[in-house]
């Protein structure tokens, strides 16, 4: 047998790409069992409103129509979504119906259900469905969502307030008077949605017959869904099955549970046998569907002259929309803890209010709330910088962590990296001294251009879950079939990153086997009985060594097995290849695994069952780094921004497959130049989304951004037998937060300490005309 | 996801006119598709029969005019007109917008007279077709007849053409200047322009003969800067000359205002595009 597995090395993709690049991925809307019927949701119009009446009849009469449901018919099968467990502390969670009963309470929310034999059917019946809303005053600022006498979102919590938390360390006070200055400034970061290329849809299938629940839903997190849809649908857990099929890309937007998953189950359920089907249009998906929050605060620095801060602090509040998202891992108070980023500083405080609107349910999009952190410190340093006239490197270099493992004032632990070799290694890279130079003398020709940069410490995989809130974990099975073939069963999925490829080989590794003798099953509750699932940047750091952890159990058994066979003990068995030897004597691995399996040769007491699952819990979260040089040229006319230059380099821990790192870093710094210059999703005054196809919501696109300089510097972690760190949101971050400070360098000589994002065209050309008093020419 | 629809794709000229006559409202005409195809699968229009006209002959050809004109037929792409040697060689203001429309599929389906009929206000080809006079030649029952590209397009989506007539080309008339050049900003999103403007220029003696500027993205439709162009007559073509006459180009008319742009924005970048192409066409005096 030729060459075991390594667990590193060049990848080629190759157990998902071919399936995904030649369009034979099978995702949600591929689906097509006999007989299935199609949901269309009829959305509330209005921001909030009182519902008077929904008029059914002329719509259950349309052709093709076999129900329209509203709140009154699915009660008789379910209950609202509401959070399963112990809530985070001073967190409040509204149970969320899967149809709304008398209130509407944001522009998007389904209100009823038609359900037809076809798409087109269904539409057209809901244009006869009568709804008679009455609009009430709503919360769309969620600054006046804390102000004496406005409406509640949630009559029954008599407040606004969703959850609260303060994450400090050190005497923030004390550094603010010790400070020779202290420097303020509000900032913002406005909600938007993620827009993965795939929506969301939902397949489900009640069988009577068993009493049971079958669902197919794009999903990041099958466990998660199947408790809370059990919990609504008043089913016990056993009896629903989860399945996932292709997931074309999530962020954050498809964790957790949401009424629409709900109604199609409810639905399913009165109209069994036939299974019944909803495919999130584009337009719900960008105009309606789970959003990133948005968060706006006071950011308060205090420093010493000679530029090393003494204190940060930031205190926010964030719009979380008409419902706290029902998510696995909610963890805000996360992001508090990565407030002194890279730095160290004596005292620092983060507290934030998370407030109820009447805008759609809001989530930790593009990592776990941790990035946020990152980018209030990163805008600190530049602040600084600009206050004190130092460069905005040096300001970094002063303050740094000299050297690693180093805990924060805020008490987040980083175990490994260097962050002055990665300052190092970016100026080196990027040139930094010459674009400098360069930059000043175009500025003198009359340019708007500028330098950013970012260091960015994110949250990779969280844990240990006694301190996270939530489940930290992951479950392994690794199964070995009677011919040898393996089989690699975990609770998370993947969204087109190429986990499939990496678990494969990392469970091929321990086993010591080809690659290609593992497949990676479909996440599936029924194959994998327990999971928590795929966000963050936890897959490989915390599943992959669930996997590793179970393919290295699995493998001391089959040693065992090879033991008794070979007659000999246990610590005489070595691998030759995939065989088993000891001395002269051998066993290969195919034979070994039949014998195993026939049984006759096992020792009394060993199970024929060649399985092995493995639950890995991290025992503290990891942090991936991320510093980014962007250099951006700003047309002072029109106010467009163009981002010239972008390096990168990182340190996510040990990278089992650069190659499958490299893509997601590159499509990471494409959405970072695109949250920084792009992504908002800009409500009316009435609360309408404004966004609804992507001729109004703005991507990156290849001609937008511009070559990148990309480079790794990893440093394995200690908090996992695999030394990632995970990837995340972290490159992401660090590439927005390094265009948000390059546009701000770019506009300095205006007078400008501050630009919130998106970066928009008329948003810098406003800008440079108010700061220069003229036409803006 | 389409609506059912009845697909016809008739050979000749005479037989789509008489199914325009026929189905009238109820026919929607296919060429490149896309602003039809995404708007059916929208549920925004849903005609009861499609008429496909790439199956007839005759539409996809560019045709030079004896003077120096051109006919460009009712299925020539964008793409066809980016890189056709005969575009660019007599009309490389139309040129120089094909190659600007959209992204490399959208220029090998979309076609020049779907986007006029589509007229969408964003569309970048107006501002050209007003700057070279060009003509919408229509066929119906009752015979063919040419009109200005100002008159067809009446507003946002609207034109002058009548239910059972179809467009089969568009003349450009021969260029009578080299020094022309389209200048627009984009809309971040969609692409469309913002604003754009295209000027082209004939300069005489040293001094500017004659000039047309057509505007873009900013109006319900577009339109003509007929003042500015009176002014530029008799002046130098100097770079940068014209500022104080480049001052609320659009004002007077009911400005675009949405989410990407408010109307006094688009007003100031309607300004910036005119000051701009004037530039470029300028500066390519002599090349």
């Amino acid at each position: 047998m030729s060459t075991n597995a390594r667990i590193e090395g060049e990848s080629t993709g190759l157990e998902e790409g071919p399936r995904l690049v030649s369009g034979c991925g099978l995702f949600i809307a591929d689906l097509r069992p006999p007989e299935v019927l199609h949901v269309h949701l009829v959305r509330s119009l209005e921001a909030h409103a009182r519902i008077r009446s929904i008029e059914t009849p002329a719509a259950s009469a349309s052709p093709g129509v076999v129900g329209v449901f509203t709140h009154t018919e699915l009660a008789f099968v379910c209950d609202p979504l509401e959070w399963i467990g112990p809530l985070p502390p001073n967190t409040r969670c509204p149970p969320r119906p899967a149809l709304a009963q008398w209130e509407a309470r944001f522009a998007g929310e389904p209100l009823a259900a038609v359900v037809a034999e076809s798409v087109a059917e269904a539409r057209k019946a809901a244009e006869g469905l009568e709804v008679n809303l009455e609009p009430l005053p709503g919360i769309l600022e969620p600054e006046s969502a804390l102000l004496q006498r406005v409406p509640c979102v949630h009559v029954s919590l008599g407040g606004n307030v969703a959850y609260q938390f303060v994450v400090s360390g050190g005497d923030t006070e004390e550094g603010f008077r010790k400070a020779d200055r202290v420097l303020t400034h509000r900032i913002a970061r406005p909600r938007y949605h993620p827009a993965p290329l795939e929506t969301r849809g939902v397949v489900a299938r009640w069988l009577e017959s068993e009493k049971r629940l079958e669902v197919w839903s794009s999903t990041e997190s099958p466990h998660f869904l199947r408790a809370q849809l059990a919990g609504a649908m008043r089913l016990p857990q056993s009896a629903v099955r989860v399945f996932t099929p292709d997931v074309g890309g999530a962020f954050g937007s498809k964790l957790g549970a949401t009424p629409e998953e709900l109604v199609v189950c409810a639905i399913a359920r009165i109209v069994a046998p036939r299974p019944v089907q909803w495919i999130e249009t584009r337009e719900e998906s960008l105009a309606f569907s789970t959003q990133a929050r948005a968060t706006s605060g006071e950011l308060k620095v205090g420093v010493r002259e000679d530029g090393r801060l003494l204190s940060i602090s930031y205190d926010g509040i964030d719009d979380v929309g008409a419902y706290l998202p029902i998510v696995p891992g909610h963890n805000p108070s996360a992001e508090g803890t990565l407030l002194c980023g890279a730095y160290q500083i004596p005292a620092a405080r983060m507290a934030v209010t998370a407030v109820f609107t009447n805008n759609p349910p809001a989530t930790s999009c593009h990592g776990a709330g941790a990035c946020g952190a990152g980018y209030i410190i990163e805008r600190a340093m530049d602040l600084v910088a600009a206050a004190l006239e130092l460069d905005c490197v040096e300001v970094r270099r002063l303050n740094l962590f000299r050297e690693l493992p180093a805990t924060t004032v805020t008490r987040a632990r980083y175990d490994s990296g260097d962050f002055s070799r990665l300052v190092d290694r970016a100026v080196e890279r990027s040139q930094y001294a010459v674009l400098r130079h360069e930059t000043s003398s175009r500025r003198r020709k009359g340019e708007l251009v500028g330098l950013g940069v970012a260091l960015l410490v994110g949250i990779g995989a969280q844990g240990p879950s006694r301190e996270t809130g939530g489940p930290a974990w992951e479950a392994a099975t690794v199964h070995v079939s009677a011919d040898g073939s393996a089989e690699v069963f975990t609770g998370g999925l993947a969204c087109g990153e190429g986990h499939e490829t990496v678990l494969a080989r990392i469970a091929a590794h321990a086993l010591g086997v080809k690659a290609d003798a593992v497949r990676v099953g479909r996440a599936d509750t029924q194959t994998m009985r327990a999971g928590v699932g795929s966000f963050g940047g936890r897959s490989i750091a915390t599943t992959g060594s669930a996997v590793l952890g179970a393919a290295r159990a699995l493998e001391r058994r089959l040693r065992g097995v090879a033991a008794g066979i070979l007659c000999t003990s246990v610590e005489y068995v070595d691998r030759d290849g995939a065989d088993f030897v000891s001395g002269s004597r051998r066993v290969s691995y195919r034979d070994l695994c039949l014998l195993a399996h026939g049984a006759s040769q096992l020792e009394p007491g060993s199970s024929p069952l060649l399985e092995e699952t493995f639950v890995f819990e991290p025992q503290g979260s990891t942090h991936p780094i991320s510093i980014h040089v962007a250099q951006v040229v700003i047309d002072s006319e029109t106010g467009e921004v163009s981002v010239e230059r972008c390096c990168n380099v990182r340190d996510l821990g040990r990278e089992l497959d650069p190659a499958l790192v490299e893509a997601q870093v590159r499509g990471g710094i494409a959405l970072g130049i695109e949250l920084a210059l792009l992504a908002g999703s800009p409500r009316g005054d009435d609360g309408q989304p404004l966004q609804r196809t992507f001729m109004e919501r703005p991507v990156s696109r290849a001609q937008g951004v511009p070559r990148f300089d990309i480079s790794s510097l990893p440093t394995p972690t200690t908090l996992n037998p695999l030394g990632a760190k995970g990837l995340g949101d972290t490159v992401t971050m660090a590439a927005f937060a390094s265009v948000m400070n390059a546009v701000v360098d770019a506009l300095r000589p205006l007078g400008v300490l501050h630009v919130d994002p998106p970066a928009t065209p008329e948003k810098i050309w406003r800008i440079v005309r108010s700061c220069r008093g003229t036409g803006g020419a | 996801m389409l609506p059912a629809f009845e697909y016809r794709s008739p050979l000749s000229v005479e037989e789509a006119l008489e199914l325009l006559a026929k189905y009238r409202e109820d026919v929607k005409v296919l060429a490149g598709g896309h602003s039809l195809i995404p708007a059916m699968k929208q549920g925004e229009v849903c005609p009861k029969v499609l008429l496909d006209l790439r199956r007839m002959a005759g539409l996809s050809a560019i045709d030079p005019f004896e003077d120096g004109g051109l006919r460009i037929g009712a299925l020539v792409t964008h793409r066809d007109l980016e890189i056709s040697e005969l575009a660019r060689g007599r009309s490389p203001l139309l040129a120089e917008v094909a190659s600007q429309v959209g992204d490399a599929q959208v220029r090998n389906f979309g076609t020049l007279v779907g986007s006029v009929c589509q007229a969408d206000p964003a569309s970048d080809y107006p501002a050209a077709l007003l700057a070279l006079e060009a003509q919408v030649v229509v066929a119906s029952p009752r015979g063919e007849r040419s009109v200005p590209v100002e008159g067809f397009i009446q507003g946002a989506f609207e034109t002058a053409l009548e239910p059972d007539e179809l467009v089969l080309a568009i003349d450009v008339p021969r260029s009578w200047a080299r020094t022309a050049a389209y200048v627009r900003v984009r809309h971040v999103a969609s692409g469309f322009a913002l604003a754009g403007v295209a000027a082209q220029i004939l300069v005489e003696d040293g001094r500017i003969a004659s000039a047309r500027i057509g505007v873009t993205g900013v109006a319900e439709r577009a339109f003509r800067l007929a003042v500015i162009e009176e002014q530029l007559l008799g002046r130098e073509p100097l770079p940068g000359a014209f500022a104080e006459m480049i001052r609320g180009v659009a004002l007077g008319r009911e400005i675009l205002s949405d989410g990407a742009a408010s109307a006094e924005y688009r007003s100031h970048l309607a300004d910036v595009c005119t000051a701009r192409a004037l530039r470029k066409a300028i500066s390519r005096i002599g090349v």
